[in-house]
């Protein structure tokens, strides 16, 4: 492994993602170039130190104080009535309201329609009885029997 | 995961202890405020929750947090940046919460005052080098340095390729060398 080589390794290597014999041609070269050595000390060095960082831990009840803002931000779902059981309670219960409303309507309108026929053919036995009248008193006057 | 996104509680609580670490320090290196951080992350956590239904078990899910993470930092930064909140030079410089809590580190590591005073600045010099940093590269420095996000992993929280974030952990550390020159 040549100088450029070794150069072009340096992510690799501090991630690694160096085949280990690649690993092993890395190290050598790096020992025995003294150009090479520095710019991997203070590559890596850089990445070291910044490892160093130190971020805070979460504060004691994050946890507590997220689900309460669950709460605050999103008010419905902490109601009983639409947690998933009593949704899928309410939705059944709401489709069988719709098909026996369906159902029960379809009847009455089943029932009316018949009493209109009904009531149509009545009408018209009435009024054919009717004819029968008129043309029977025609008949009378013209001295025919019908 | 697939309890929360039936809706349960229990398991959405187990999922914030498991994953608030990770979150809050992930803002905290992005922003600077450890409060903020904490606010942040509660907001990240409620996303998770409103979003769960779309959460595909074929994800890795903690790729799938740290994009919600990622999109968070990067709004909120356009935010304060929009409202001139914070100006870039007061984003870099170190923040009274920072100092603050490198002096409880200190303190905590060592009771020597000069040396806690030492280890403040070089956590403040730290800080304030990875928060300059663009978003994208600062957020492939924490998951690969702090996380131990794979180059894969990060390609799918940046939506980029591989060699893109190869390329992005690079120049990053190049910056890093440079602003933290002398320091180690």
């Amino acid at each position: 492994m040549n100088c450029q080589q070794t150069k072009a390794n340096f992510d690799e290597r501090l991630d690694n993602q160096l085949d280990p014999s690649s690993r092993v041609a890395f190290d050598t070269h790096v020992n025995g170039c003294p150009g090479c050595a520095a710019e991997w000390r203070a590559y890596s060095g850089a990445w070291t130190f910044v490892g160093q960082q130190v971020a805070p831990k979460p504060s004691v009840g994050f946890a507590e104080r997220t689900l309460r803002r669950l709460d605050e931000t999103m008010p419905t779902q902490s109601r009983f009535w639409l947690a998933p059981v009593w949704r899928w309670a309410m939705a059944g219960t709401l489709a069988i309201a719709m098909t026996a409303g369906g159902w029960f309507g379809w009847r009455v309108q089943d029932t009316r329609q018949a009493e209109v026929q009904a009531e149509t053919y009545a009408m018209a036995q009435q009024d054919r009885l009717e004819d029968f009248d008129v043309v029977a008193a025609l008949h009378l006057l013209s001295g025919d029997s019908p | 995961m697939l309890r929360v996104r039936r809706g349960d509680r229990a398991a959405f609580r187990d999922l914030v202890e498991r994953h608030q670490r990770g979150v809050i320090q992930t803002i905290y290196r992005a922003i600077g405020d450890s409060w903020e951080a904490e606010d942040l992350a509660q907001r990240v956590f409620v996303q998770v929750w409103r979003s769960a239904s779309r959460y595909e078990p074929t994800a890795k899910f903690t790729t799938w947090l740290f994009t919600i993470v990622h999109n968070v930092i990067f709004n909120e930064r356009r935010r304060r940046a929009r409202r001139n909140a914070e100006s870039l030079d007061a984003l870099a410089q170190p923040d009274e919460d920072t100092e603050t809590f490198g002096t409880q580190f200190a303190d905590a590591a060592s009771p020597d005052p000069a040396r806690a005073a030492a280890e403040r600045e070089l956590q403040a010099r730290i800080s304030a080098a990875i928060r300059r940093l663009p978003d994208n590269q600062r957020t492939a420095v924490v998951l690969c340095r702090f996380e131990g996000f794979s180059y894969e992993e990060i390609a799918k929280v940046l939506r980029c390729s591989v060699p893109a974030v190869k390329s992005l952990l690079h120049r990053a550390r190049e910056t890093l060398k440079e602003q933290l020159k002398g320091c180690y």
